[in-house]
């Protein structure tokens, strides 16, 4: 998956200083350390918990090189039989709608408030798409509560530095199948994360 | 009317030369807060996000140095920092400010996957801060606000990105390099 993260809010205009320097200057060169490191999804600023214990479906989601991914198929493990055999999801079912909330969770690790979303860089699903995410669990909301994640739409959580919630997704197998299939296949979801400032929240 | 030969005359004369921490030089290099105005101690450090141990930006307490701290990027992401540090010309001067980025050590490093924006620039239309010929002029006295824009798409999570910022401040009139 990839995403945007926007870790504070610009804008700033060029400001007038008082000078206190003694002279001009014919040059200045001056090297300074700049670290820079990228980090797992589960260390991230904005974490992406593939392995949240409190999430009932996080069997679903696993971390390959450092990225989050989801695998709802006949393949998935996602529990223990009482003789210790595997027991695997079969996908979803045809002609239905099928809701899996509390798939990975999603936390804030930067200094400032941030609103979740998510979408899709190449276009491939929108807000009406037969695939949609949802946010579960989100501070500040009552039990119960679920929103749709796409950018634009429903109540988007915002995330204090240290909060966290559960996105799930849901998926509308009514229709034509092998449409469906081809949406699904190998799609990429953007999580984007902006800064809000103070007296900018709605 | 006497023309006075002298063979030898020494004369001492004074000159002072003052290192000022990056704060207080000529091309002043200051941490800032959320809203890109200095801190007021700038050794302690600007904010700190959960993820990483050190603030954005810090005046090292040793050698008087920015330092710039950014170590806790998603993979596979587009993040930006905005408000990283403050730049300011203390100098009499009007000075073309460019920024060069480097890596050294193993490898080649990726310093590409960072750029650098003023904050009043927006990534999505303006040019980063580049090299001389893509750098800016700064009038005596006045500063600009920078912000990190990093882009890991295909950097693993061990892979070096860059280590070295050199900030460059030329005399308009001067013409050459430093």
């Amino acid at each position: 998956m990839k995403r945007r993260t926007i870790i504070g809010l610009g804008g700033s205009a060029l400001v007038g200083l008082s000078a206190v320097g003694s002279g001009a200057f014919a040059s200045v060169r001056a090297e300074r350390t700049l670290t820079v490191e990228t980090t797992d999804d589960a260390d991230a600023y904005l974490i992406l918990n593939s392995d949240d214990p409190n999430l009932d479906n996080s069997a679903y989601a696993t971390e390959s090189d450092g990225l989050i991914e989801i695998d709802i198929t006949e393949e998935t493990e996602t529990g223990e039989a009482p003789n210790g055999d595997a027991v695997t999801s079969d996908g979803v079912n045809p002609f239905a709608t099928t809701t899996i909330e509390e798939v990975f969770s999603v936390e804030n690790q930067g200094s400032q408030d941030v609103e979740v979303s998510i979408t899709s860089i190449d276009n491939e699903f929108d807000e009406n798409s037969r695939f949609q995410m949802l946010g579960t669990d989100i501070p500040g909301k009552e039990d119960g509560f679920r929103t749709n994640l796409f950018e634009g739409t429903g109540d988007l959580p915002v995330l204090s530095p240290g909060d966290s919630f559960a996105a799930g997704l849901e998926i509308d197998a009514t229709g034509d199948l092998s449409e469906l299939e081809d949406l699904l296949t190998d799609l990429q979801v953007t999580i984007q994360a902006f800064a809000v400032s103070e007296g900018d929240q709605t | 009317m006497g023309t006075g030969a002298f063979t030898n005359v020494t004369a001492d004369r004074q000159i002072d030369v003052d290192v000022r921490d990056d704060t207080e030089a000529y091309l002043a290099l200051q941490p800032v807060d959320t809203s890109g105005d200095p801190i007021d101690d700038p050794e302690n450090g600007s904010r700190t996000p959960l993820a990483q141990d050190d603030p954005f930006a810090l005046i090292n307490e040793d050698t008087g140095r920015l330092d710039l701290n950014v170590t806790a990027l998603n993979v596979d992401a587009v993040t930006t920092i905005p408000n990283l540090f403050q730049v300011s010309n203390l100098g009499r001067n009007e000075v073309d400010i460019h920024f060069e980025k480097s890596f050294e050590g193993e490898g080649p490093g990726n310093p590409d996957a960072v750029s650098f924006y003023r904050g009043q620039d927006d990534p999505e239309t303006d040019d980063p801060l580049g090299d001389e010929d893509n750098g800016i002029t700064l009038g005596d006295g006045n500063s600009f606000v920078v912000d990190l824009v990093a882009d890991t798409e295909g950097i693993a999570p061990e892979d070096n990105i860059i280590n070295t910022l050199t900030i460059v401040g030329v005399d308009v009139n001067r013409g050459d390099s430093a």
